[in-house]
């Protein structure tokens, strides 16, 4: 049999000059804020006819934020005038962690897309380029550095590397969104993300490398390895009406169901327990001086595979 | 500052003069995050690739994730992984929201493993994932369609994040029924067409048959509808979406009030796409006037029975707080 195949490689080299910034968003705690701000945008493109026109050509009475997260919405996501040129609307981050990466756009007086240029970093080229013209959107990562988040991946050495960048499962192994900060000799990042279990790599001047100081790492397929974090939650578990008792102890997946592992301590009417657990389902039970029982308060439980019922937890 | 484009279009013929001799090939497809129940129940956690459920499995040996796919006919390889050095025992029916078909060669896998229970003889497709490995950055081994799930009821526990399969008997009845103790809140009974899950639904006061599809991202609605149904339909934007198929095609995006399962059960607002999907009766083995898709599943618990031919869905737990 013979087997024909013609295979089109489609190369695109772009070279940015100059110092590009993250625009058009801040996260400030659990929040967006979006901002449009007039200077930062020197042509728009009309609509209705796709010809572009000059800044100066515009008076912007109103702003729209449209995208993925409203599906293109022209009408829905009104932004609020703040000053002279700044256009602001603050969304909470949970309505947009559905997924990692969101594409923007803002649109002036319902007719006329606000084009970013070059000097913004976080723009990715639009369905509507074609060969002769790039549109760009605007791109929104929800996963940012947080100075006061709960993981730090640290890299030493590399003193003369020029751009580090972390890349894992936590934010689709984007190539360019979190540029580590150098810090005497060693690189830094700090983010905040939720419990669960996250691979991830370094990018060392375009150079993929896992970190050689965490021992914990699989092999991934390429054949080469990519380190593994666990990120853990402080989980409270509480037992109420058996006070009497003498002891009370939390058992379950999470420590092997070791029925002494875990004690639990009275606090005014009840036991309690906090453990750091990881992110995803645990079985668990109590054991009031001796007897095993489900948590009373739990409507959620499951038979496992001796048949015993337990308790479920989520942890998310 | 400056900005450059260069495009360089480059093109390679490689020839391949190999003979495929025919052969079976046996896949033992397995699960090591699986919860073994016992031999005809397994409980696998999933996550979200976006919008698409993925299970973390192995298919003899290699490690990757499978897509669980009700939309999807049978078993489909990634053929990025496993080479065609196997026998093409037919060609199948290929598969794609947006319609695009490419050809699909079929397999025959000779076993199916969750560790303990196999299937065997199921057939699977072969087909070039890597457009989907790429999008959600993950390895996919394959795609899990109805052949693959038809012996078991499917419980996708969105609260829990994870897929039971209860084997069942031949009239479809949980064979190890005590590891099911949820509480059923609806029971919506499916047509069974082509290899699709079709509901009856209505749209305002038009009745649809609309597929249940797990593994469609987002929902269509056919624009062949009446006019009077597409009043329930408010267009927002022009997009353009690919399918398995590769091709892209141009479609609008918007939203879909008013649609009632069996015509009872109301369902809420749902992000949903417009769309000609005439050539999708190759796709799902039957004509319907929409699919539903993670809108419709994402956040609810619901087993499906191909067998009852029975859509049951269940009570999501509240958090209790003592006062």
């Amino acid at each position: 049999m013979k087997l024909t195949r013609i295979l089109i490689l489609l190369f695109s080299v772009s070279t940015l000059v100059g110092t590009a910034q993250q625009k058009g968003y801040e996260i400030v705690n659990d929040s967006v804020v979006f901002t449009f701000n007039l200077k930062d945008y020197k042509k728009y493109t009309n609509d209705q006819d796709g010809r572009r026109i000059s800044a100066e050509d515009l008076d912007v009475n109103n702003v729209y934020l449209t995208g993925e997260f409203n599906d293109w919405s022209r009408q829905g996501w009104k932004m609020k005038r703040v000053s002279a040129t700044k256009f602001q609307l603050v969304k909470s981050i949970k309505e947009l962690n559905d997924h990692i990466d969101w594409e923007f756009k803002y649109l002036a007086n319902q007719s006329f897309w606000a084009e970013p240029d070059t000097n913004f970093e976080n723009i990715t080229l639009s369905e509507q380029s074609d060969f002769w013209n790039s549109v760009y959107n605007l791109k929104l990562h929800t996963v940012i550095p947080n100075p006061n988040g709960n993981a730090t991946f640290t890299l030493e050495g590399h003193e003369n590397a020029t751009v580090v960048i972390l890349s894992g499962s936590f934010n689709k192994w984007n190539e360019e969104a979190l540029r580590m900060h150098k810090n005497g000799d060693t690189w830094q990042l700090t983010l905040d993300l939720p419990p669960g279990q996250y691979t991830y790599k370094f990018i060392i001047d375009g150079e993929w490398q896992h970190d050689v100081k965490n021992p914990i790492k699989i092999t991934n397929e390429y054949g080469g390895f990519n380190s593994v974090k666990e990120i853990t939650k402080p989980t409270f578990f509480e037992l109420y009406d058996h006070i009497q008792a003498q002891r009370v102890y939390v058992s379950g997946t999470f420590n092997n169901w070791n029925p002494e592992a875990t004690p639990m301590t009275k606090n005014g009417d009840h036991w309690e327990a906090c453990i750091d657990l990881t992110g995803g389902k645990h079985q668990y039970k109590f054991i009031v001086d001796g007897n095993w029982i489900i948590d009373p308060d739990n409507e959620i439980k499951e038979i496992d595979r001796y048949g015993n019922l337990n308790s479920v937890i989520m942890v998310q | 500052m400056t900005l450059r484009h260069l495009y360089i279009l480059c093109f390679f013929i490689i020839l391949n003069s190999h003979a495929c001799p025919p052969a079976i090939w046996t896949a033992m497809i397995g699960f090591p995050e699986a919860e073994v129940l016992s031999e005809n129940t397994v409980r696998i956690p999933f996550q979200l690739a976006d919008h698409l459920i993925i299970l973390k499995g192995s298919i003899n040996g290699q490690q990757g994730n499978l897509i669980l796919d009700t939309g999807s006919k049978n078993l489909v390889i990634n053929k990025n992984h496993f080479k065609q050095r196997h026998t093409q025992i037919k060609q199948g029916v290929g598969y794609s929201v947006t319609g695009s078909l490419q050809s699909v060669s079929a397999q025959r896998i000779e076993s199916f493993n969750f560790n303990s229970f196999e299937i065997p003889y199921k057939l699977g497709d072969l087909l070039d994932l890597s457009h989907i490995e790429k999008n959600k950055k993950l390895k996919i081994l394959g795609v899990m369609g109805k052949s693959v799930l038809y012996d078991f009821e499917i419980y996708i526990d969105f609260y829990l994040k994870q897929v039971t399969l209860f084997r069942t008997d031949n009239v479809g009845n949980r064979i190890d029924d005590h590891f099911f103790i949820d509480t059923p809140t609806a029971e919506i009974p499916f047509l069974d067409h082509g290899h699709c899950i079709v509901l009856n639904t209505t749209l305002g006061t038009t009745p649809l048959k609309m597929a249940l599809d797990t593994g469609a991202e987002i929902n269509f609605l056919d624009s062949d509808i009446s006019g009077e149904a597409l009043k329930k339909f408010r267009g927002i934007k022009r997009i353009k979406l690919r399918g398995m198929g590769h091709k892209k095609s141009e479609m609008l995006a918007g939203r879909l009030y008013d649609l009632r399962l069996d015509d009872s059960y109301p369902i809420g607002v749902m992000r949903t796409i417009l769309a000609d999907l005439s050539d999708m009766k190759e796709a799902y083995g039957t004509r319907v006037d929409g699919v539903l898709g993670y809108d419709f599943i994402a956040m609810k618990r619901l087993l499906i029975n191909y067998k009852k031919k029975l859509i049951t869905f269940v009570k999501l737990p509240y958090k209790t707080t003592r006062t």
